[in-house]
């Protein structure tokens, strides 16, 4: 019977037959699903069934990831760091029977309220592999409800950490460490029920490997956790044999620290050299003294919340495999690689989440150099960070009540071959959804007036990004005042990039109307559908980590991110616009100033009126922008192509070696090695002039640059930067 | 040749699949017949009517006797399930309350990833929502009104504005309506408005209403199901009405019975209400054929696998109970309707063996389908798949034709194999049998997965294998899982259709009132009214169809949980008023069955218990077909034909195999592996260290012979 593919680099002959291996390969991948919906069944817990707000991971003995569900990625992708860390801590110290558990950030936590448990499996005596659960809990303690510690300045101020500790000991749960874990929520009961869940569906997902070394021997069990790290890591070593080597760039900001509206910076250049890939973070931020830090724990998995759906869509998720191929450069001490006792309570939604934001914008442009089907997978960024709130208060009668908003969604980013989902949700937890209007108006005393798909904030582009939601209640049969906490980020410049020329979606809010004008309306029978219509005695924009108290006559509106857009939106084909603004998804406005698309009165396309406005768009970028400071010379673009660059820009063969330059209008821009952005028109806009949602965004410096082919206009990248930045940071050095 | 006595009263069952329509028709003695003809996908009704064609001349008697001897007609239909897949229902327009009139295309989100399995939805850079959806977004109008939870009316209905929405909408070609409006299962009023006048100025336009159709909480969910009603209702309407009278032009004088999703028959008129009661009621007659018999044979927990050529099917019967699926997806569709639980993945005969880029050797999810099959059909598929497995296996034997029909080119099965096999360093039988052992350890994943997610143990389960390559995979299957036996019905291949002859007429009726117990007088009393209300409805549907309610047994439901959880649980109501001593005993119930189904201390009793759906199921029996065969063969005739070499894995090697045919053998006949039978449409694998009996419904059982011994 012949072997599976050995291992690259030598290793004994110790493998199994192909047929056994993808036996297993599959088992073991199912186990892994059966382990989360184990999780669910017996929490019952909604952040499980309907947020998906939780993840799992089988592991090999050391703790190297093999399997990661399909929920919140980074969660699970940090077990790894909590069983590796375990087994540091506890060393001999770990036995059949034990499961351990960690809220720490510096103990593979991604922060304090996801709660991790890992058991090892051991199959006579012998340790074979390692389980873990991780569930977001509601509230972990803290100033705030939800434990999102708006105000705190450090860890001191936040949620009491939990370095890892033995929770269950040879199969007995310890209820000290139990008591005291529950000991500080807000929703203990809740939590009780998921730490229950977490032990038991592992204990079962335990039995279940130890069955299958009853029925294939122990050495073939760990012999195929071997061949799978080898599998995948073989894949994804060919995906990026495929690709030419090069550098790309990305830069993010993340805005207000939870203390006062500052932007941070994060920055990572990515390299790739044959099947490898560096990720340096190199000149990110030093860490906030707010909240939105994350640590090491963070960093990990902001790259993987990515990574595995980009380098594994088709492959088992395997933490163990992707670390074979990456290597990660970054500065201890910066805003996502934090040390003690930097606040990190907001690190998911914060700089973990910005983390993998620049990761898709690396990625996307990497890309969209391939050759192959890989260009499909090029994608702008869709909501990113975070725009929600939790509101506590009393019912009318007294009750106290705590909800998180999970309503916020924005939408997904454009992709190469078609527009981005509208109201899309984070890509990073696929399973994601909002819960009905009618669940939460039966649970708790507040009534939704509108929730709806929002017009002006998808980013443009040939494809356009996906539109965003926005949404309004307000309190409704109670007399008691709310306690509201605000947290978003992109308030004060966009999350939510575009891609190879695409613009990015709008900004995001959270806004309270003070003295609203909402009942007042329905009682003359009518339902406001936007802040304008509800109108207000005073329309309050508040801070993008803020809290506020909210009486029976406000309402609070929250507006969320499109997301980016792919291609020069003068690419769009007009009919498209027309098609959204029918449905509403786009105004006829967007569609002029950003597409260059004429609607007649009727709502058709007014060719003419389209084609004339296009060319006076291309005009306005010739007569505003930047022309390159060295024109190039001597250099031809008619060769044939090696492989296009985005959407617009190819490397072709050239007499002196490969050329950069724009396939619409064959203009030369160097040698391939040099930075596109250093021979572009460079564009200035305001991104308050990109759509009328922008208005409402909080004070920074930041401005869009668009980058166009010198000759013919055709936006080929677009950047969000400090007016203060170097226009032509650059975007890429091809090494071929 | 089958011979019904002309003088029995029959009963006939016919079911339309994707390719086939199947019918089986069962004499009062327990003879069956079964016939399959091409499904007519442009008018299926035409399918029927030639498969009772086909019928009468096998019974050599003209259809107009057949039709007139049969006293039960039942009909399973794809027509609506098909008119949804295909975006072929009616142009329905959608009326949802202002501010939530995008709740359709928001889709809650999560639309995109509904209904995927784990390994489609790694791929996230090409999810998508329902593409088209059914619904256009230029063909939603919101509705200016408010209602509340408690059912209070916030803001008044703008009656005119609907009317000049709906009389555009319909100007417009809009064919079909779907009104759901937020609360609207605690207070109609609106709804009932909006009926009222859509009824009345367009009397022509289907119209739901998600307060009859669907009057559960979550106004998603609730939406989709009034709109698929509206979307089908036309269609489903017309082609039952069409094969209602052709049917009785061509001599039928009972009532045509209509397979619903729940599982209980309804009659044409109530299903052209309600036409979303047949949406994916397919797979559901398989799993009720799968109930009755454990009740012929007192072997209580079964689970269905069905496999065909493209797809798997997984359902449950356990203690004597039907699995019902509480979040039914269609097309990323999620929706709410009572359906029986089935779980389906890519996999099947068609299924092909490949290797990834990584070097693995790999088994689906594409599948050959029908065209061009697999490379043994000989239509031009290259690629080798589960069956060209079968086949070079001896499995399969190319003389042999599936189904009467088809014949099997061992020679390309092979060319396909080898292609595979050679950069693996495989025999093409060793490839052979590694395909099978890796389908088959899928299926048993799925069927892991189905069982494990319940808190039950698969191993503790009987394989009941139908569908045309089921009763092939049966033993591997049953291996794969540990279950000790597998069996494998008569007729596997239509047991479908058998299936729907083995249930009862049922109507139900459903509706949220969100309370918590205990309950106050006020509540009781507005509890008991509801299912008072409910019952009479369902007594008043059986009265349209001329049965009185003494007939009718009725079931009261009511589905709980806790406050803060979100697994919902049926359980039973006592048949008298409801007294807070009996609320009591059902809530005591509900925390027990709550640990029992989801485990030991996972039940959250702190955060209080809520009473969400009120459910009354009105049932009236209908008589059980007799299933006992005459014995097929005789003991005089030998069932065995002949032999030949057959691959299995334990072996390493061809053996030498007997085959049998499945027609002659004898209840009680046992048979001891290796060997292999062959029936009308399909073959059953015996393999060494496996036995089978013969049972006198004409089933095998399975049994696995080692863990024994």
């Amino acid at each position: 019977m012949s072997k599976a593919p050995s291992p690259p680099d030598g290793k004994p002959d110790d493998t199994v037959d192909v047929i056994t291996f993808e036996v297993l390969r599959h088992r073991l991948w199912e186990l892994n699903d059966e382990m989360a919906l184990m999780m669910g069944r017996i929490s019952g817990s909604p952040s499980v069934y309907e947020s998906g707000d939780f993840n799992v991971a089988i592991l090999t003995s050391e703790g190297q990831g093999l399997y990661a569900g399909v929920f919140v990625v980074r969660q699970a992708s940090a077990l790894d760091i909590v069983v590796q860390k375990v087994i540091e801590v506890f060393g001999d110290n770990i036995h059949d029977g034990d499961a351990f558990m960690t809220s720490d950030p510096w103990y593979g936590a991604l922060h304090a309220m996801d709660a991790a448990v890992v058991m090892p499996v051991f199959h006579e005596g012998v340790r074979v592999a390692w389980t873990g659960v991780v569930v977001h809990e509601l509230d972990m303690g803290g100033a705030r409800p939800g434990s999102w510690c708006v105000g705190a300045r450090d860890a001191y101020q936040e949620v009491p950490l939990m370095p890892p500790v033995k929770i269950v000991e040879a199969g007995n749960v310890r209820h000290d460490v139990e008591v005291t874990f529950l000991r500080n929520s807000r929703t203990p009961e809740m939590n009780a029920l998921n730490l229950r869940a977490k032990i038991a569906s592992q204990k079962m997902t335990g039995d279940r490997l130890r069955e299958i070394i009853d029925e294939y021997g122990r050495d073939t069990f760990l012999a195929v956790q071997r061949q799978i790290l080898d599998y995948v890591e073989r894949s994804i070593r060919q995906r990026l044999s495929e690709l030419p080597d090069g550098t790309w760039y990305a830069n993010a900001f993340l805005d207000h620290d939870g203390l006062a509206n500052r932007l941070y910076r994060l920055r990572l250049a990515l390299t790739k050299r044959g099947d490898h890939l560096t990720f340096d973070f190199t000149g990110t931020d030093p860490q906030a003294p707010g909240v939105i830090n994350c640590t090491w724990a963070g960093l990990v998995g902001g790259i993987l919340q990515v990574g595995f759906p980009l380098l594994c869509h088709d492959l088992p998720w395997s933490h163990g495999a992707v670390m074979r191929c990456i290597d990660i450069i970054s500065e201890e001490g910066t805003i996502n690689n934090a040390l003690f006792p930097a606040g990190t309570s907001m690190a998911t939604v914060n700089a973990c989440q910005s983390t993998g934001n620049l990761v898709w914008e690396a990625m996307a442009k990497m890309y969209g150099c391939a050759t192959d089907t890989l260009r499909e997978e090029v994608i702008g960024i869709g909501y990113g960070g975070v725009n929600m709130s939790v509101i506590a208060g009393k019912h009318g009668d007294g009750r106290p009540f705590v909800n998180m908003f999970t309503d916020s969604v924005g939408g997904g980013g454009a992709r190469s071959f078609g527009d981005g989902i509208d109201t899309c949700g984070n890509f990073i937890a696929p399973a994601y959804g909002i819960p009905n209007v009618e669940r939460i108006e039966s649970l708790i005393p507040m009534l939704y007036v509108y929730r709806r798909e929002r017009e002006e904030t998808a980013g443009a582009g040939i494809y356009r990004g996906g539109v965003g939601i926005e949404y309004m209640l307000i309190p409704h049969e109670t007399s008691h005042d709310m306690e509201a906490v605000l947290f978003s980020t992109g308030c004060a410049h966009m999350e939510s990039k575009g891609v190879a020329g695409g613009l990015p979606g709008s900004i995001q809010r959270n806004i309270v109307l003070h003295g609203a004008g909402v009942k007042a309306a329905m009682d003359r029978g009518e339902i406001p559908t936007s802040l304008e219509t509800a109108g207000a005695e005073r329309v309050d924009v508040v801070d993008a980590k803020d809290v506020r108290w909210l009486t029976p006559e406000d309402a609070w509106m929250c507006l969320c991110t499109g997301g980016g857009g792919y291609g020069d939106p003068l690419g769009r084909n007009p009919e498209a616009v027309a098609r959204d603004v029918r449905r509403g998804l786009c105004t006829s406005s967007e569609g002029k100033t950003l597409y260059g698309v004429v609607l007649t009165s009727g709502g058709t396309v007014d060719s003419a009126a389209t084609a004339q406005s296009r060319a006076v768009i291309l005009a306005e970028r010739h007569k505003r922008g930047t022309a390159p400071e060295a024109p190039v010379s001597g250099l031809s673009f008619d060769g044939p192509e090696r492989f296009r660059v985005g959407e617009i820009l190819a490397v072709r063969d050239g007499v002196d070696g490969p050329v950069l330059g724009c396939r619409t209008c064959n203009h030369p821009f160097g040698p391939a090695g040099e930075d596109p952005r250093a021979h572009a028109l460079v564009i200035e806009r305001e991104i308050e002039d990109l759509s009328p949602v922008n208005s409402y965004r909080a004070e920074s410096d930041v401005i869009l640059r668009e980058f166009a082919c010198p000759n013919c206009a055709t936006l080929f990248s677009t950047d969000l930067q400090l007016r203060s930045d170097d226009p032509r940071m650059p975007e890429m050095h091809l090494k071929l | 040749m089958v011979v019904i006595p002309q003088n029995e009263e029959l009963r006939v069952g016919v079911d339309i699949g994707g390719t086939f329509t199947d019918c089986v028709v069962i004499g009062e003695s327990g003879t069956r017949l079964t016939v399959k003809s091409l499904t007519t996908p442009d008018n299926p009704a035409q399918g029927v009517i030639d498969c009772l064609h086909l019928v009468a001349g096998e019974l050599a008697a003209p259809l107009a006797d057949i039709l007139g001897r049969t006293t039960t007609f039942v009909h399973g239909t794809t027509v609506g399930t098909n008119a949804l897949a295909q975006r072929r229902g009616a142009r329905t327009g959608l009326l949802m309350t202002q501010g939530h009139e995008q709740t359709f295309t928001i889709g809650r989100v999560k639309q995109k990833i509904m209904g995927l399995s784990e390994r489609q939805k790694t791929h996230i850079t090409h999810l998508s929502k329902a593409d088209p959806p059914i619904v256009a977004p230029e063909d939603i109008r919101a509705v200016t009104e408010r209602i509340d939870f408690r059912g209070q009316v916030i803001v008044d209905l703008n009656i005119k504005a609907v009317e000049q929405a709906i009389d555009d909408l319909v100007a417009d070609g809009v064919q079909a309506l779907a009104v759901c409006l937020l609360w609207s299962f605690v207070n109609p009023v609106h709804e009932q408005r909006i009926g009222a006048y859509v009824r009345e100025h367009h009397p022509d336009v289907y119209l739901s209403l998600s307060s009859e159709v669907a009057p559960l909480i979550g106004e998603y969910e609730r939406s989709v199901s009034t709109v698929f009603n509206s979307y089908i209702g036309p269609t489903v309407g017309d082609y039952l009405h069409r094969l209602e009278t052709d049917l009785k032009a061509n001599g039928l004088t009972c009532s045509l019975l209509v397979m619903q999703t729940h599982g209980g028959l309804s009659t044409v008129d109530a299903v052209r209400n309600r036409p979303l009661l047949t949406v994916d009621s397919g797979p559901a007659g398989g799993v009720l054929g799968g109930l009755y018999f454990t009740e012929l044979m007192a072997d209580e927990d079964i689970v269905c696998a069905d496999v065909g050529g493209t797809t798997f099917d997984v359902g449950l019967v356990f203690k004597g109970r039907v699995q019902m699926d509480p979040g039914p997806v269609i097309d990323r569709y999620a929706y709410l309707t009572p359906k029986i639980y089935v779980k389906s993945i890519g996999a099947g005969g068609g299924s092909i063996a490949w290797i990834d880029p990584g070097g693995t050797l790999r088994v689906g999810p594409r599948s050959a389908g029908a065209a061009p099959g697999p490379a043994c059909y000989g239509h031009g598929g290259t690629e080798p798949t589960v069956t060209d497995a079968h086949v070079v296996l001896g499995y399969l034997d190319p003389d042999h034709p599936l189904g009467g029909t088809v014949t099997l080119d061992k020679t390309a099965a092979e060319t396909a194999l080898a292609r595979v096999a050679e950069p693996l360093g495989l025999s093409i039988s060793q490839l052979a049998a590694g395909i099978v052992e890796i389908s088959s350890a899928q299926m048993a994943d799925l069927m892991r997965k189905v069982t494990v997610e319940r808190g039950l143990d698969p191993r503790s389960f009987t394989v009941f294998a139908y569908g045309g390559a089921g009763p092939v995979f049966a033993p591997f299957i049953a291996r794969q899982i540990g279950a000790q036996k597998a069996y494998v019905p008569a007729d596997s291949g239509m047991f479908s259709a058998l299936g729907m002859l083995t249930t009862d007429m049922v109507f139900s009726e459903e509706r949220t009132i969100g309370l918590q117990p205990p309950l106050g007088r006020d509540q009781l009393e507005a509890v008991n009214g509801l299912l008072d209300d409910l019952a009479r409805q369902v007594v008043e549907q059986f009265g349209a169809e001329g049965i009185g309610p003494e007939q009718v047994a009725l079931h009261r439901v009511v589905d709980m949980r806790f406050r803060m959880q979100v697994h919902q649980l049926a359980i039973d109501l006592p048949d008298a008023s409801l007294t807070e001593a009996a609320i009591e005993a059902v809530c005591e119930n509900f925390l027990k069955t709550y640990e029992q189904t989801y485990g030991e201390n996972s039940a959250y009793p702190e955060a209080g218990m809520e009473m969400v759906n009120f459910r009354v199921v009105g049932t009236v029996a209908l008589e059980r077909p007799n299933l006992a065969i005459e014995s097929g063969g005789t003991s005089e005739i030998p069932s065995r034909i002949g032999a030949r070499n057959v691959y299995f894995a334990d072996a390493q090697d061809f053996v030498p195999t007997e085959i049998h045919d499945g027609k002659l053998l004898v209840p009680g006949q046992t048979l001891t592996g290796p060997a292999i039978v062959q029936r009308f449409g399909d073959t059953v694998v015996v393999p060494p260290d496996t036995r089978i009996d013969v049972d006198q419904y004409g089933g095998l059982t399975i049994v696995h012979l080692g863990d024994q011994a």
